[in-house]
């Protein structure tokens, strides 16, 4: 996911204590020059290419991601290949070695529109009801989700954005439970946008007459 | 001379004819007439038709604007507007206790419909509104399986008006091609 421009791969966790976090993201930092590339903390399991799971909480996670590793205070009660936790800087760079390894595999799954998808796309349930709050590229990518469910690497091709500019707009869609990751969806092709001269003009002269711009 | 449609769809009082009002070169063509029934303790007129403005682009085309009632037995004149359409504006009396009922009586008629289309829920008359109703029309929305945004707006200001059809066209920029022959019909000019 990151990496498809040159960025980080994701890691999330869930079930995890502010404590274990920020431990969590204090190992990131020293394992950094370890890594190529280097692996950052988001929040939304979405958003993740990896994500930790905390097995001992006190009720049961339903995590669904694609690639999930379990971690437990004793790890040997648990499925082997379950981490201890607080995790440990050998076992946490070992997974994210060989996990970066396997999402950096020459021959990743292709979607249509030519961009490795290592998550499965992602589907808008609603609007925010503050959907005209903020800049005016999260109108764009609400307005492109709104067409069909997309990866956050199509999205940012069809708005013209950074594949991080719209996780910054993702990641609180997905913790208000507003967007979804959806497996069982195929990545659709998407669309190009009809930016062809009489779409365009048109455009322009309907922001002339109501007073708005057009990008 | 190219031309794209909206439509405003929305119960009676919701503010189809204002919005019209506030964005049509020519004085709307309405079809409205006097109240004899239980809406005439809500107002003196009502639109029995379809109500009809345009926005004159000069060379760019026209933009044709539809008010269509929101009740089922007008359900047919969406058909008519349909082709060249580019996106629907709800409207929603927010300053009515039937506001949200009136919104679920439109979904229910035009739901099937307006899917693959974009789509603004608006709620006219908010300065007094339940504070609960935006998330009640989210709600029902979802339960639509309808994508569209949910704003407050007053429908006599043309710049609340703009804003909308601002976004519609947004929307209409990445909606799928099949959806809205009227954009090829733009992108091939």
């Amino acid at each position: 996911m990151g990496t498809a421009a040159g960025g980080p791969w994701r890691l999330c966790c869930a079930g995890f204590s502010e404590a274990d976090r920020a431990s969590l993201r204090c190992l990131l930092g020293l394992l950094t020059p370890y890594l190529r590339p280097p692996w950052e903390l988001v929040d939304a399991p979405a958003l993740a290419d990896l994500c930790l799971v905390r097995l001992d909480g006190e009720a049961p996670l339903a995590v669904s991601h694609p690639r999930q590793a379990g971690c437990a205070r004793h790890p040997r009660e648990f499925a082997a290949g379950t981490l201890h936790r607080p995790l440990r800087a050998p076992q946490l760079l070992a997974l994210l070695s060989a996990t970066g390894e396997e999402l950096s595999a020459p021959a990743p799954r292709q979607g249509p529109d030519g961009s490795a998808h290592t998550m499965p796309p992602l589907r808008l349930l609603a609007w925010p009801l503050n959907a005209e709050c903020g800049p005016r590229l999260r109108l764009h990518v609400l307005a492109a989700l709104s067409a069909g469910p997309a990866t956050v690497d199509a999205l940012a091709a069809r708005v013209g954005a950074s594949v991080q500019e719209v996780a910054g707009f993702i990641e609180p869609l997905c913790r208000d439970g507003l967007l979804v990751a959806d497996a069982r969806i195929a990545a659709p092709v998407p669309p190009p946008p009809p930016v062809a001269s009489g779409w365009r003009a048109f455009m322009a002269g309907l922001g002339r007459r109501l007073g708005f711009s057009v990008p | 001379m190219k031309t794209c449609k909206l439509a405003f769809i929305g119960e009676p009082g919701s503010g189809k004819t204002t919005c019209i009002a506030a964005l049509s070169d020519i004085p709307p063509v309405d079809t409205d007439i006097a109240c004899t029934d239980a809406l005439a303790a809500r107002k003196a007129t009502t639109t029995v038709a379809f109500d009809y403005g345009v926005l004159d682009l000069g060379a760019q085309g026209r933009l044709l604007l539809y008010g269509l009632p929101g009740q089922e037995r007008f359900r047919f004149m969406f058909d008519v507007v349909r082709p060249g359409l580019v996106g629907v504006v709800i409207l929603v009396d927010a300053a009515s206790p039937a506001g949200l009922e009136g919104f679920a009586e439109t979904l229910a008629t035009y739901a099937p419909a307006l899917r693959g289309l974009p789509c603004v829920v608006t709620l006219n008359k908010s300065a007094t509104m339940d504070d609960a109703l935006p998330a009640a029309c989210q709600h029902r929305l979802r339960e639509h399986g309808l994508l569209a945004p949910v704003l407050r707006v007053d429908a006599r200001r043309r710049e609340d008006v703009a804003r909308i059809a601002e976004l519609l066209f947004t929307m209409a920029r990445y909606a799928p091609e099949p959806a809205l022959p009227a954009l090829a019909a733009l992108a091939g000019d």
